[in-house]
């Protein structure tokens, strides 16, 4: 099912807690809603699930207009943070309480749907157990036979794997991945954790402050993130940003920051961008560590961290510390002088001021 | 918490000093203990001059319950049996109502929108801590006017309202404990409101139930007041105004039949505090204070 | 395709009735609704208004007319008004000063020994609160009796006091201990409560300062659970003012005429009780209505004063 939120607003009281959000999402396409606490995914959730009504704005499940149906009209499953296991009912009467109260559905029928759905998420052996008797992962696999039993068009997720620890929540992405794709059913899930977002999600919904800021695959938005928030959101370590001046020269432009100049192919900017003042982002992972004298920029490293799989290696340029990331073997001292290298595709432009991608 | 304002230990094992708080306090609530002490002592002796029994070892006041003819201070009243049955109707049906009234309100006030849910919140809190007991004299016409003047249920009605503004208040807080993310659950799983608070909250409140169901039980076997004033003509009597009517009736009253009378209406109130008086206190402490 | 959809945009869009809307709500609220208006609401526009009529049983309660203020002269001008006045006075000032000291000593005691201990105490004191006011009352009477029978002589005997029936010589003494050991355990109740919830870091800071265990309580205790006394001074005034129930169980406002009759268990007497056979229920009223107000203001006050902010949550879920 395909759905279609136009000009959706929330306000309460005064404060705007989404403002005019216009999102459309496939049939059976997977969309994380992510951004940082408070920036309106939740409230737009809950909007889609029937809990919260809009203020202004509608809600088109495929052409049927829902925002003012009540949750049990609209043909959602959901998942919640917390799970959200009734504690008084067994494994079976929680994913079977949304059948229960549909009329018209025998015994026999709950049973096997009940059980169908329980071997979907392999917690067909838990079903007489009670909710405090499980582990963090298999309440949550519950919750999610409890979201997927009623054969639901859409499937809402509330920041489903906050609750469990590191290693419970990458054995759930995958999980929750292959279940949506096995299902083919339409999923809206939301997180703050961008990791998450990337991994879990066909497309990612990048929101802030009550406003969408981006809305691209994984791989749009970290490759040409839409401006300067998404660019920092989006990848781990941050980016790096430097202000600097943009300025012509022999046919292409070339960014100067204390330091550091970076000549930028002039085709990749839109025309009458040539000179003005700009931010640079590069990524850290696009440093490479030369020696010094070479490269884009000299300074000396600062701080070395060692992460197992590569180091992070903070190098002070100027008054500014620039994050690049370099292989396990690599030998940085503190203190020693070393050059940095970025190829210039991989340099990134921001207008000063709006923040918009540039280039 | 039980070592707040305790002076730190001292090496060479405990002073003195430390056994005085245990003497004050025993000394103030000596009064308490022999009350109650000697109210089940003197109920199996056929009469107590001040500490001393008078006559040995009986269970002779206790006849009133197998031999209730026998019992001059009784003769003229109510059976003690029918009176306890009717008692125990009155508490139970009150303590049913109120729960039942109380949660579907607390419910709303708690997690419904509507409008005047400000005002009614205010109210209830308002009357929470309102001296209901001067609103006597107009119940009194309101229950003639309604025909329910003198009968159970009456006072079965007005002792609901006045307990309401506590228990309305008690099971919002409940409520409000409760996780929204499981009363989000069931609306999305398709129950209507009526069917999330049966169904689904209400089984997680039980111990507020349980507790809120005591009390007003308590208060409801206690009362004295609303049957005395509104139930006057006896059919329909309850334990304390039979009671009080023996207590009345001068200075030359069996106290041996009294105590034992009276040991027996308490009993019931004892147990239940023995066995539910941490839940019990709770409630008192959160109740008054809100 | 396009067309059905903005059909059915048109159709859905019309909000929900008021009714509709409100339905469940309205389903949640009503019989508390109905109850509160029928035995408060109700109850208090009827009690200011009987106080301007001559209702009573004598004329059947019928045959009532408008006399305006004449229920509130007769009251100001009665010659025993003076003498109710300040027994109520007595009443709350002594009662409540024996509440608050007592519980707050009780309070400050049982948290300060071992926790079982503090609980058992704590369990006693509530005992009179949670048993039947008439058999609470008929254990003071006893203990009350006229010698041989009272144990309150015995008790007071090695002192050298003369053994007497208290209920009648000391009635004063008699109310304030009999309504004193009821009410102390509101105050203590809360005042453990409040206790309990000071951060243990302050007394262990205060004894490392040297403070002794006398001055902890009065420099830390008292000063950190001033907000919870200040509310049970005035919650407990107010309760006092309009209580009778242990005074009618006992010395029915005697010995003699009006010893101990305090305001509201005059005007109970007066609308209710009465022994002249003919019940003044408009006389009453004005009476009560008195503390009606005062109950009404009290209330308003403690609601602003101390509970307005639990109001201010919202619903999370925006559906009925």
């Amino acid at each position: 099912m395909r759905v279609r939120l136009e000009k959706l607003t929330k306000r309460f009281g005064t404060v705007s807690a989404v403002e005019a959000l216009d999102l459309e999402i496939a049939s059976g396409e997977f969309v994380a809603l992510l951004g940082p606490s408070g920036c309106g995914k939740t409230t737009t959730l809950l909007m889609v699930a029937g809990i919260y009504r809009p203020t202004e704005g509608a809600i088109l499940f495929d052409d049927r207009r829902v925002d003012q149906l009540m949750p049990k009209d609209r043909g959602i499953g959901m998942v919640f943070q917390s799970y959200a296991l009734y504690p008084h009912m067994t494994v079976a009467e929680n994913i079977g309480f949304p059948l229960s109260i549909q009329r018209g559905m025998g015994k026999e029928e709950v049973t096997r749907r009940v059980r169908e759905a329980a071997a979907l998420v392999r917690v067909d052996q838990l079903l007489e157990r009670r909710p405090g008797q499980l582990s963090g992962g298999q309440q949550q696999r519950v919750a999610l036979a409890r979201a997927l039993v009623k054969r639901p068009d859409i499937l809402l997720l509330d920041e489903p794997l906050s609750n469990l620890d590191a290693r419970l929540r990458h054995e759930m992405r995958g999980e929750i991945k292959r279940l949506q794709k096995e299902v083919g059913i339409t999923a809206i899930f939301v997180t703050h954790d961008q990791l998450e977002a990337l991994t879990m999600a066909d497309r990612v919904a990048l929101m802030q402050d009550a406003k969408l800021q981006a809305y691209a695959t994984p791989a749009e938005l970290y490759a040409r993130p839409a401006n300067r928030f998404v660019a920092e959101f989006i990848g781990s370590p941050p980016m790096n940003f430097l202000d600097a001046n943009l300025g012509a020269r022999n046919g292409s432009v070339v960014a100067s920051s204390e330091g550091i100049e970076i000549e930028i192919a002039a085709a990749r900017l839109p025309r009458g961008d040539g000179t003005r003042k700009a931010t640079l982002g590069i990524r850290p992972e696009h440093f490479e560590i030369v020696a010094a004298g070479q490269g884009h920029a000299t300074g000396e490293v600062y701080v070395v961290e060692p992460m197992g799989r590569e180091q992070m290696v903070d190098v002070k340029v100027g008054e500014r510390l620039l994050r690049a990331i370099a292989a396990p073997g690599f030998p940085a001292t503190v203190g020693q002088a070393v050059g940095l290298r970025v190829a210039s595709e991989r340099v990134h432009l921001f207008d000063a001021t709006s923040g918009v991608r540039l280039a | 918490m039980a070592a707040i304002a305790r002076p730190l230990p001292r090496s060479g094992g405990v002073s003195w000093t430390s056994a005085i708080p245990y003497a004050v306090l025993l000394l103030f609530t000596l009064p308490i203990l022999i009350l109650y002490g000697w109210l089940i002592y003197g109920s199996f002796f056929p009469s107590m001059q001040g500490l001393r029994p008078v006559g040995g070892f009986t269970l002779e006041n206790w006849r009133f319950l197998w031999a209730p003819e026998t019992v001059e201070a009784l003769r003229f009243k109510p059976p003690i049996i029918p009176l306890t049955i009717n008692t125990f109707i009155f508490a139970l049906s009150t303590a049913l109502v109120v729960l039942l009234i109380s949660s579907m309100a607390g419910y709303a006030l708690s997690r419904i929108r509507f409008p005047g849910r400000r005002t009614f919140l205010g109210g209830v809190l308002l009357l929470h801590s309102f001296p209901s007991v001067t609103l006597l004299i107009a119940t009194f016409i309101i229950l003639r006017q309604l025909r329910l003047y003198d009968q159970l249920v009456g006072v079965i009605l007005v002792k609901t309202a006045f307990e309401l503004p506590f228990g309305v208040w008690i099971m919002k807080g409940f409520f409000d404990n409760v996780s929204w993310d499981l009363e989000m659950a069931a609306l999305v799983d398709g129950a209507s409101r009526l069917r999330t608070w049966w169904q689904v909250v209400m089984p997680l409140v039980k111990p507020g139930l349980l507790a809120l169901g005591l009390l007003a039980f308590v208060s409801g076997w206690n009362e004295f007041l609303l049957p005395f004033v509104f139930m006057p003509s006896g059919t329909q009597q309850t334990l304390s105004v039979v009671l009080r009517a023996i207590l009345n009736e001068g200075r030359f009253v069996d106290y041996g039949l009294l105590t034992a009378v009276g040991l027996y209406y308490v009993a019931p109130i004892l147990l239940v505090f023995f066995f539910a008086q941490d839940r019990l206190m709770k409630v008192y402490a959160g109740g008054v204070k809100g | 395709m396009a067309r059905t959809g903005t059909l059915q945009l048109e159709r859905e869009e019309q909000a929900p009735s008021w009714w509709r809307t409100n339905a469940t709500a309205m389903l949640f609220m009503g019989p508390a609704a109905i109850l509160v208006i029928v035995f408060f609401f109700v109850p208090v526009l009827l009690t200011l208004g009987m106080s301007f009529t001559d209702i009573a049983t004598a004329t059947g309660l019928s045959g009532w007319q408008w006399i305006g203020t004449a229920n509130y002269e007769q009251i100001f001008r009665g010659s025993f008004t003076g003498l109710i006045v300040r027994n109520t006075v007595i009443y709350v000032l002594l009662v409540l000063t024996f509440n608050v000291l007592v519980g707050l000593g009780v309070a400050l005691l049982t948290v300060h020994v071992r926790d079982q201990v503090g609980g058992f105490f704590r369990a006693v004191w509530l005992l009179p609160r949670i048993s039947p006011s008439v058999v609470y009352a008929l254990m003071w009477t006893w203990a009350a009796a006229p010698p041989p029978f009272g144990i309150i002589n015995e008790f007071v005997a090695p002192f050298g006091v003369a053994p007497r029936f208290w209920m009648n010589t000391d009635p004063w003494m008699f109310i304030l201990f009999l309504n004193g050991f009821v009410g102390a355990s509101l105050g203590m109740l809360i005042f453990t409560s409040a206790i309990e919830s000071i951060p243990e870091d302050l007394f262990r800071a205060a004894r490392v300062d040297g403070a002794n265990a006398w001055q902890i309580v009065r420099r830390i205790t008292v000063p950190l659970i001033r907000w919870p006394i200040l509310f049970v001074l005035v919650y407990q005034s107010m309760s006092l003012l309009a209580s009778y129930e242990y005074i009618l169980l006992t010395t029915n406002g005697g010995p003699g005429l009006y010893i101990t009759e305090v305001w509201s268990l005059w005007a109970f007497h007066t609308a209710l009780q009465s022994y002249a056979g003919n019940l003044e229920i408009g006389l009453g009223a004005a009476m009560a209505a008195i503390l009606v107000l005062v109950g009404v203001a009290v209330s308003a006050f403690l609601l602003r004063a101390f509970r307005f902010n639990d109001l201010v949550s919202e619903p999370r879920v925006e559906i009925t």
